[in-house]
């Protein structure tokens, strides 16, 4: 009998006391089973102290390496996570090959050490499998990445997706639903610019709009977390309708039962997560030359980004 | 008793009559079966046991006792389902016609001494087949290879390791006993001296 030997490159974007290097070298002889696994040291910080510089190098690693390997996982801790893995969708477009985010969710250290060994050993096997997207495998789910949001129950799914973000489940072996399977629709693409000059601002009665102006003067964005609003305090609408006229403004509100009230050039995004909404806007303008076209390519479906 | 058997369900007809030659043998034995083959998958399992399962983030894996897989032809998924196996401490059982040979990989497997305790390789032919089986059955039930903790003994404690065995274990899914089993798991695992001396023996 011949297993069929794929290789798999596992990045590791994330070191601290609770998931320490002995943590993923472990399970190297069982993932060896699966395939050839190639260990990459990427950032050996905790996964709080990541930035986009990481993203965009982990985005750049990934794609040097996209002809050399069968898929790609990225351990990864679970800060942070919905950041890197979004941004990753958004600078590595036109996928062929998975990459498959995983990490571990318990705080038990026993749990924690055959949790971690069981999602790589799923990611593993997932990314032998034909799926081009930037994917989070934790408990018995796979996830499209940019639709994920952190799940708050005690169960070991530490990330819910809608079901239009459902990838596949696990049961005695990973189960990739059919529409997650598709050819991609040119070469893989990579993108070097993420914008970092972007101010989010969370919104509550606190905000100080004479020190808010300061802190914008050299941004070239503005996204604004508004979710726990209904109605837009006028003060906010006034002073971001000025700013609209010059640089991209995007309202992140999934509650809002008529944005039209808004401002014309002010975006309001209601179908997408919170982290993809920060991490699409920051390559859409860093893409984009002027207000009109970062509002045209964040209605776009970029990544399988937009929850319907 | 819950057991995976998974095969290769595109097999020629003569083995796929061994394949219900091994389920027969397991239902006989008072074993309820899931497999890959058809109308075999899930059958027995209750909604609600499914829905808890789904809900958990577990795999139904977890929830097995053992793996039985048929390897004479290749299977793509032997290679996973033996690793998920062996990281849920799960004992495996791989059956390969005598004639035909198994993979290195899976030999070279045997040469870990963690591994070795779970994974059983063996050779059949139409006539052994069930006494391996049954063997095999025999070897889970007694805690042979799995090593089933069977053994009790009494151990008094303070307490204030009570308290700390109370609060180290609640919210979790681990028993009082189920936290000390691993703790003296992971002892002896990291203790060269006692390697070296179980290895001389």
């Amino acid at each position: 009998m011949v297993i069929p030997r794929k290789k798999i490159i596992l990045f590791i974007c994330h070191q601290s006391a609770s998931l320490r290097p002995q943590d993923w070298q472990e399970p190297m002889a069982d993932l060896n089973i699966i395939a050839d696994v190639e260990p990459v040291l990427l950032f050996t910080q905790p996964s709080a102290d990541l930035t986009p510089q990481t993203w965009f190098r982990l985005a750049k690693e990934i794609y040097q390496r996209l002809n050399k390997a069968e898929g790609f996982i990225v351990l990864h801790g679970i800060d942070n996570i919905l950041y890197t893995s979004s941004a990753v969708s958004f600078l590595l477009q036109n996928l062929n090959k998975s990459i498959i985010f995983a990490g571990v969710k318990s705080d038990q250290p026993d749990s924690r050490k055959i949790e971690i060994r069981a999602n790589l050993i799923n990611a593993c096997q997932t990314a032998t499998y034909k799926l081009p997207e930037v994917c989070l495998m934790f408990g018995n789910r796979l996830i499209r990445a940019s639709q994920s949001v952190e799940s708050n129950d005690a169960s070991l799914n530490a990330f819910n997706a809608p079901l239009s973000g459902t990838l596949g489940r696990i049961d005695f072996s990973v189960r990739i639903y059919d529409k997650a399977v598709f050819n991609p629709k040119g070469k893989p693409k990579l993108f070097d610019s993420l914008n970092e000059k972007i101010q989010t601002i969370t919104l509550s009665p606190l905000i100080d709009y004479k020190n808010l102006a300061s802190q914008i003067a050299d941004k070239e964005g503005i996204v604004v977390n508004a979710n726990s609003y209904r109605n837009l305090p006028t003060e906010l609408i006034n002073f971001l309708s000025k700013k609209a006229a010059d640089l991209p403004v995007v309202i992140w509100n999934q509650s809002f039962k008529d944005p039209l009230f808004l401002p014309k050039n002010i975006i309001t995004i209601q179908n997408m997560t919170w982290p993809t909404t920060v991490t699409k806007f920051m390559w859409a303008t860093g893409v984009a030359k002027n207000p009109k076209a970062v509002k045209e390519l964040m209605a776009k479906n970029i990544a399988g980004e937009i929850i319907s | 008793m819950r057991v995976y058997f998974t095969a290769d369900n595109q097999a020629e007809e003569r083995l796929q009559k061994t394949f219900s030659q091994i389920i027969d043998t397991l239902n006989d034995s008072g074993v309820l079966v899931m497999s890959n083959l058809a109308n075999r998958n899930l059958v027995g399992w209750p909604t609600q046991d499914l829905e808890k399962i789904e809900q958990s983030g577990e795999s139904m894996i977890e929830k097995m006792d053992a793996l039985i897989i048929e390897g004479t032809r290749p299977l793509a998924e032997s290679g996973y389902l033996i690793a998920i196996a062996l990281a849920h401490h799960k004992p495996i059982l791989y059956l390969c016609l005598k004639d035909k040979i198994i993979n290195q990989n899976l030999i070279h497997l045997k040469k870990d001494h963690q591994a070795a305790k779970l994974l059983n390789l063996e050779y059949y032919t139409v006539k052994n087949l069930n006494e391996i089986l049954v063997e095999f059955l025999r070897k889970i039930e007694t805690g042979e290879g799995k090593e089933t903790p069977n053994i009790k003994f009494t151990l008094r404690i303070t307490s204030r390791i009570e308290r700390y065995l109370q609060w180290k274990t609640h919210n979790t899914r681990l028993t009082k006993a189920d936290f000390l089993r691993e703790l003296i798991e992971g002892l002896i695992d990291k203790d060269k001296d006692y390697q070296n001396f179980a290895d001389k023996e």
